[in-house]
């Protein structure tokens, strides 16, 4: 979200980014929605650094839209449901593994279905900048007081205060003194505590997240005679586990088709992914393992993947994720070592985007 | 300042005070009754826009009393989502026998800091 509302917790897995099957682990992390965020990935391959050729971005329409509204109907829109206000749309592209095939192109959708992470409507949190607010309160009271004696103003006579709140030059000279003032130093450093307390409390929140995204597949780089060739559905259930575990249960079913044989270009397959992921530290810094049980229907195997993995927050609004891990396909006796570094880059807290 | 006139026959004066969502603006309020002529003044309640509680206060009665006082409400408040939207509103409201007799209005732009608001409207019975 945007301005005191954006809270950075981690960029979330973009569906359409997922979905071009560049990231081994099926898990779509969830989390709060972003205005806008940008996933880019495989900057390392064959031992040498290379710039990206996979990227994906998302949008969250009810932010950008309720930018400009007037203030009523956004009232009106935050007692709409919840699924609505965190609908994302994600658009990426990457080059696809099958030559012949040229770029991929997806386009994801998902949504929060629980969102407990919510600052703007923890009753703790509220009831804080409440008690803060009721000293600031108190504070400019007596700023005001001060401010008619030194313009001249007896404050002995009746209803005063009224002559400056109602002229339009005492009251701007009044509001730029509040902006000043001591007493909103301490306003905001207090604001700023609870935010950062807030951060800190609820990265690991419970979240319901559902994601679908459809991906295809030009024969150039123009993307002209698009072929739709993967359906890819996706939920993620986040559990808080104590305080500063979260547990991260998923399923990601997708039908795709066999666009290596060409005899078989018509015929869908399954892929069916259960993901489990433990996490354990604080928003900016995690580690976790993750452990995902795979059947891929057009190879008729089933995979395990076992991985260690680890999200730092090193800049507002900048996010590495990185993980390593053992792919056993069972059904094969086959075993490989997957990598994978992923960067995510969002709005920073501290932007104003109107 | 906003005038309001009211039956000194009539039922209790109630105000109210509603304030721009709680996810947009978080807001803290005194509601206060200043004696006729007088800077001297009694607090009707105090509370925020936070919780389920309806932010309304009766006058004293008899009702007549209240000629020539004035009802303050004074907010102190700060912009959840100042960038996303921008705007307040903040409305004190005076109800009798069912009927809206007036009301104060301040509307504005949120800073993102913490902000401060004064209403006042005159009684005046008629």
């Amino acid at each position: 979200m945007l301005g005191m509302l954006r809270l950075n917790f981690v960029v979330p897995d973009m569906p359409a980014f997922k979905a071009m099957g560049t990231d081994p682990s099926a898990i779509l992390r969830p989390s709060t929605a972003q205005a806008f965020a940008v996933s880019v990935s495989e900057f390392y391959q064959n031992g040498q650094f290379a710039l990206p050729t996979d990227f994906a971005m998302e949008l969250t329409p009810s932010l950008l839209l309720n930018a400009t509204r007037p203030i009523e109907n956004v009232i009106r829109s935050y007692s709409k449901a919840q699924w609505l206000k965190t609908f994302r749309v994600s658009i990426g592209t990457a080059a696809n593994r099958a030559p012949h095939l040229g770029r991929s192109m997806a386009i994801g959708l998902r949504s929060n279905l629980i969102n407990k992470g919510d600052m703007t409507t923890d009753k703790a949190y509220l009831q804080n900048v409440v008690m803060a607010l009721g000293d600031f309160r108190m504070a400019s009271r007596k700023a005001l007081a001060t401010f008619a004696h030194q313009h001249g103003i007896d404050t002995n006579k009746v209803d005063y205060e009224f002559r400056i709140m109602s002229n339009p030059v005492l009251k701007t000279k009044f509001d730029d003194l509040l902006f000043d003032m001591e007493a909103q130093r301490v306003f905001m450093a207090k604001l700023d505590s609870l935010k950062q307390d807030y951060k800190l409390r609820n990265w690991n929140a419970q979240k319901l997240d559902v994601a679908f995204a459809v991906v295809g597949s030009g024969g150039d780089s123009l993307l002209k005679n698009v072929q739709l060739n993967k359906y890819a559905f996706w939920m993620t259930w986040a559990l808080r586990a104590g305080k500063s575990g979260q547990v991260l249960l998923g399923i990601n079913a997708e039908a795709r088709r066999d666009n290596f044989v060409v005899k078989k270009q018509n015929e869908f397959y399954t892929t069916v992914s259960l993901p489990l992921r433990y996490m354990s530290g604080s928003n900016r810094l995690k580690g976790y393992a993750e452990l995902q049980y795979q059947y891929v229907g057009i190879e008729r195997s089933h995979y395990s993947f076992l991985s260690l993995g680890a999200e730092v927050n090193p800049y507002d609004g900048f996010w590495v994720s990185m993980y390593g891990g053992i792919n056993h396909n069972y059904t094969n006796a086959g075993t490989s070592f997957v990598t994978n570094l992923n960067l995510k880059i969002t709005l920073p807290e501290s932007f104003k985007l109107f | 300042m906003k005038e309001v006139y009211f039956n000194p026959k009539g039922g209790a004066i109630v105000a109210s005070a509603r304030f721009t969502h709680s996810k947009v603006m978080i807001a803290n309020y005194s509601m206060m009754l200043r004696l006729k002529d007088s800077n001297e003044s009694t607090i009707l309640k105090v509370g925020d826009n936070t919780n389920v509680e309806d932010d309304c206060a009766a006058l004293s009665q008899p009702v007549s009393l209240n000629d020539g006082r004035r009802l303050i409400l004074e907010t102190g408040f700060v912009g959840q989502d100042f960038a996303s939207y921008p705007q307040y509103d903040i409305v004190l409201e005076l109800h009798q026998d069912g009927n809206i007799l007036g009301y104060a209005h301040e509307s504005g732009v949120l800073t993102g800091k913490g902000q401060y608001s004064l209403l006042f409207i005159k009684l005046i019975a008629s």
